[in-house]
């Protein structure tokens, strides 16, 4: 089954990759999110590099609407991009809120957060599930189904429990 | 004379590791533990490579980056970025690699012994 096959019934879910092949798997979903209209949130990859990824496995992001946190960290000098925001860095919540709140203004059928390890490099986890379950509310309350990746580490586990309340549900990646 | 390496990454596992194989290569290490730190550390330290992790609380890097004006800086990431923002960065005067994690440790050590020939 796909993963939007999996997701059906959810609004909201944490999606678990295994780090080995993590990459290989974000490809995977947005080739499935090809064409529809997604709020990437990316806290590990700048818009430079997945523009540039999903073009090159031909993933149409045409109705992409990116929120990078990490092009401002290390770049010296940021292009503004019209389908892209740029903000400060991953620890940011306010500023990455209202990120999302100005893109949710479009309509989006999915919100991706990508992903709750490296938020985790930047808060208390005290604070994961207040900033998780603000981010799933937005989404609800825009209409659209909020996918929260999830790379399994040691502290994996510890991310899913802190904030098994907030979601609705765990999706395992199938290895292979 | 042995060349000093910083290391700049807010785990602890990281600097530790980075440091038992740079220590066991016949490097000198200094650790610091954020950018605020490592600020404070090049007051009396004067390494000659700083390994800097991109991701950290704190100062965000590319502003303590900025006011390191005389030590060759390679970046540690996660972070993936495209080819053109590399080529863009390796452009500035002391930025002069971009290390992706996770690394392979013979491919770390022959980059940072090219980096300080």
């Amino acid at each position: 089954m796909t993963f939007l096959g999996k997701m059906a019934e959810a609004g909201s879910a944490v999606y678990i990759l295994p780090e080995s092949q993590s990459h290989e798997l974000i490809v995977k979903l947005a080739k499935e999110l090809s064409g529809q209209s997604v709020c990437y949130i990316s806290l590990n990859k700048t818009f430079s590099a997945l523009s540039e990824l999903f073009q090159k496995k031909k993933i149409d992001i045409s109705k992409f609407l990116f929120i990078d946190t990490t092009s401002k960290l290390i770049n010296y000098v940021v292009k503004k991009e019209k389908a892209c925001q740029f903000i400060s860095n991953p620890g940011n919540t306010a500023e990455l809120f209202e990120a999302i709140d100005k893109a949710l203004k479009h309509k989006v059928s999915y919100v991706i957060f990508d992903s709750l390890n490296v938020l985790l490099v930047y808060i208390k986890e005290i604070r994961l599930k207040e900033i998780i379950t603000g981010l799933i509310s937005k989404g609800k309350a825009a209409d659209a189904k909020t996918v929260l990746i999830a790379v399994r580490k040691e502290n994996e586990e510890g991310i899913t429990k802190d904030i098994s309340d907030a979601i609705e549900k765990v999706i395992e990646a199938d290895e292979g | 004379m042995k060349k000093t390496i910083m290391v700049v990454d807010d785990e602890e596992d990281n600097r530790t590791t980075i440091k038992m194989v740079l220590e066991k290569n016949g490097y000198n290490v200094v650790l610091a533990i954020n950018g605020d730190d490592c600020l404070r550390k090049l007051e009396t330290e004067f390494p000659d490579l700083i390994l800097m992790d991109v991701m950290m609380p704190g100062t965000p890097v590319g502003e303590v980056v900025r006011k390191i004006q005389y030590t060759k800086i390679a970046y540690l990431t996660v972070v993936r970025t495209s080819e053109a923002e590399k080529e863009n960065l390796l452009g500035h005067a002391n930025i002069v690699d971009f290390i992706q994690k996770p690394f392979d440790i013979n491919e770390f050590l022959k980059r940072v012994e090219a980096i300080l020939k």
